[in-house]
């Protein structure tokens, strides 16, 4: 049966066959912890869980896929600015939508800044990042002088908190329309096969006329751009916007959905479906935990188990594939 | 170093450029008198408040706390590695260390005690690394989300107050005037280390891990064992970080730590060690944590808004890597190493 499996799906099964056990895995002890997680109007509310995670991941993935140790540490700032931004802008009584595209733009600076710096000047993306990320949240925290805004009108709790037939707007009209768009972007457009080629090999790319810096730029605009609308989704949820949130704990847990989505951190490699299984995998646990009020810190220990599990059974199959193959 | 001398027979470019140049050669000497600037600009704008004993010696016991993990994670770095788990190592560590005095463990075996928690969280990451070969960030970041896990399960959200005075003695009273012997000891160890780096076979293998893994394994250099040691080493040394900060503030609770990691890898950043490994040193990690230290300080002593101190470390992180180590990493590029 698992030789069968292998021989004909082998890439699937080695992609994704330890997340989607691992997902198993997470939806059945969520379910006998608390009983009610696949309750289909539980499931609705589980999806708002996700979406500010599964936003940053995709942004993450594309900075993580151009290769050359990428990686972008900002989102974790970007995340409370924008939403700080709008605030700000929304209690001046600045139109709501105008608000919405200037902390979309801050987003989309802040992104430009760090791709400035890391393709510009060489610099490794985790230093420059490093220090973007302390940049925006320090800039979060003086705008909002260290308190919560809540300066938001009803009506922009729309986004976060409406919904169509039991469907969250959140998950309806921004998580799949920028799935579709991501999966686009990073599997089937030309940006795809440059950034792709760019992680795999940086010369060869180079030799083939992709221009690696400009592919690698852009990737940072769309991470930062999709950090401001995950922390824009998130405080419309909550209507209120912490400078605190975020942080590099959340960048802990949105490279961890990168990781366990098969994203290779070395470039070059990853999948829209890896990642949005992963998302479901996190979103499953928090939820289920929030339900059962256990403390989420237990879910993130749950993780971090799972993430080794994770490497360590991927490397297993890949391990098992080649011995199936060299012995066929 | 070379004595830099700029003579403006007129302004261009090519100048700034040449400037640049030398202070990038000389990047460690350069980043120590700027901080000799620093402190004497410091000393004569805050009418004193800055050399008073009570103010040096907070930020002694600061540097004390900081100096340890940031040499560990130097050699770390050194490597081509990572070690993101410093601050979950100290919460779970902090832990077991308040629940050893709340038991009435003898003081002396507490602290052994501490440094061996510490020294076998970074052995669970050599094994992962080294073992398992996942690569350092994932296994440190399951590590770090393990520990903070465990330590909020064993603490139970409570506080652990039964520190015993003489720890907070030990580490941040006594000592010579504003010196902490705290920092004296920690100072030592920072020097076993620069010299175990720069003399010692081992610490030179861990130059070589990271300058080129392929060609360290086989010119039969003992790789694993170099990358065991920084793994264990950090580890032991977060222990060490772990005893001075439940000391400094004594008092272990689910936050404990939780700030640690940040300050640390941008002092090693802004110390000069270069992220994909093979070039740095000790001493400029030494100066990292002394300017991370004097930016704390400088907030409040010019009392600036408290939120204005990540901008301006941002900002500094970003300048100092910049001007110290644009035209060095401009060769390093695409290389894809983490």
């Amino acid at each position: 049966m698992t030789a069968w499996l292998f021989r004909r799906h082998g890439d699937a099964v080695a992609r994704y066959g330890v997340l989607v056990a691992i997902l198993v895995v997470v939806i059945v002890l969520g379910e006998a912890l608390a009983p009610a997680t696949l309750a289909p109007s539980n499931l609705a509310t589980m999806t708002t869980f996700g979406v500010p995670l599964g936003l940053m991941a995709f942004g993450e993935a594309l900075v993580i896929l151009g290769g050359g140790g990428a990686i972008d540490l900002s989102i974790g700032g970007l995340y409370p600015l924008a939403p700080v931004i709008a605030a700000l802008l929304m209690g001046h009584h600045v139109a709501e939508w105008l608000a919405v595209v200037a902390a979309l733009g801050v987003g989309v600076a802040g992104g430009i800044v760090n791709g400035l710096i890391v393709v510009g000047l060489g610099i490794p993306a985790i230093i420059v990042t490093l220090g973007t990320l302390y940049g925006y949240s320090g800039l979060a925290e003086v705008i909002a002088n260290g308190v919560n805004l809540t300066s938001f009108p009803a009506s922009f709790g729309e986004i976060g908190q409406g919904t169509v037939g039991g469907i969250p707007d959140q998950l309806l009209f921004i998580y799949l329309p920028i799935t579709v768009v991501v999966w686009y972007i990073a599997s089937r457009s030309l940006y795809a096969y440059r950034i792709r080629l760019t992680g795999t090999n940086p010369v060869a790319a180079y030799l083939s006329g992709v221009n690696v810096r400009s592919t690698r730029f852009k990737a940072y605009v769309i991470s930062g751009l999709l950090a401001a609308l995950a922390g824009l989704v998130e405080s419309s949820l909550i209507m209120t916007a912490s400078p605190t949130a975020g942080g590099v704990f959340t960048v802990f847990v949105v490279v961890t959905i990168v990781v366990l989505g098969g994203v290779d951190l070395f470039g070059g490699e990853g999948t829209v479906l890896g990642i949005v299984l992963a998302t479901a995998v996190l979103m499953v646990l928090g939820y289920s935990f929030d339900l059962a009020n256990a403390n989420s810190i237990l879910e993130t220990g749950l993780t971090g188990v799972l993430l080794i599990v994770a490497m360590l059974g991927r490397l297993g199959l890949v391990r098992f594939r080649t011995r199936l193959r060299m012995s066929t | 170093m070379s004595v830099v001398t700029i003579v403006p027979s007129h302004t261009g470019l090519a100048e700034i450029g040449a400037l640049l140049r030398r202070l990038q050669r000389n990047y460690v000497a350069t980043l120590g008198t700027v901080e000799v600037i620093v402190v004497v600009v410091m000393a004569l704008t805050t009418h004193g408040s800055f050399l008073r004993t009570s103010s040096l010696r907070t930020s002694f016991v600061d540097m004390a706390v900081n100096l340890g993990p940031a040499v560990g994670l130097t050699m770390v770095i050194l490597t081509g590695g990572i070690d993101v788990s410093v601050a979950s190592v100290v919460a779970v560590d902090a832990s077991l260390v308040g629940l050893a005095f709340e038991h009435g463990v003898p003081f002396v075996l507490v602290l052994l005690l501490g440094l061996l928690g510490g020294a076998l969280a970074g052995a669970m990451n050599a094994l992962l690394i080294v073992g398992g070969k996942i690569p350092p960030i994932v296994a440190t970041l399951a590590t770090s989300s393990i520990w903070l896990a465990v330590s909020f399960w064993v603490l139970g959200g409570n506080w652990i107050t039964a520190i015993p005075s003489s720890l907070s003695t030990i580490t941040s009273i006594s000592g010579l005037g504003p010196l902490p012997w705290s920092l004296m000891f920690v100072l030592a160890v920072t020097a076993s280390a620069a010299y175990f780096m720069r003399q010692r076979p081992l610490g030179r293998v861990i130059y070589a891990v990271g300058n080129n893994q392929e060609a360290a394994k086989t010119s039969g250099l003992p790789v694993g064992r170099a990358k065991v040691m920084v793994y264990v080493t950090i580890g032991l040394l977060t222990g060490m970080a772990t005893l001075l900060l439940v000391g400094q503030s004594p008092v272990v609770s689910p936050e404990t730590g939780s700030n640690i990691f940040l300050p640390i890898l941008a002092a090693v950043v802004v110390g000069g060690t270069s992220i994909t490994g093979g070039r740095g040193s000790i001493l400029g990690s030494l100066l990292g944590v002394v300017l991370v230290e004097l930016v704390n300080d400088a907030v409040i002593l010019y009392h600036v808004n408290p939120f204005w101190d990540d901008v301006v470390l941002g900002v500094i992180i970003v300048v100092a890597v910049v001007i110290g180590l644009g035209s060095r990493y401009t060769a390093a590029i695409g290389e894809g190493k983490l």
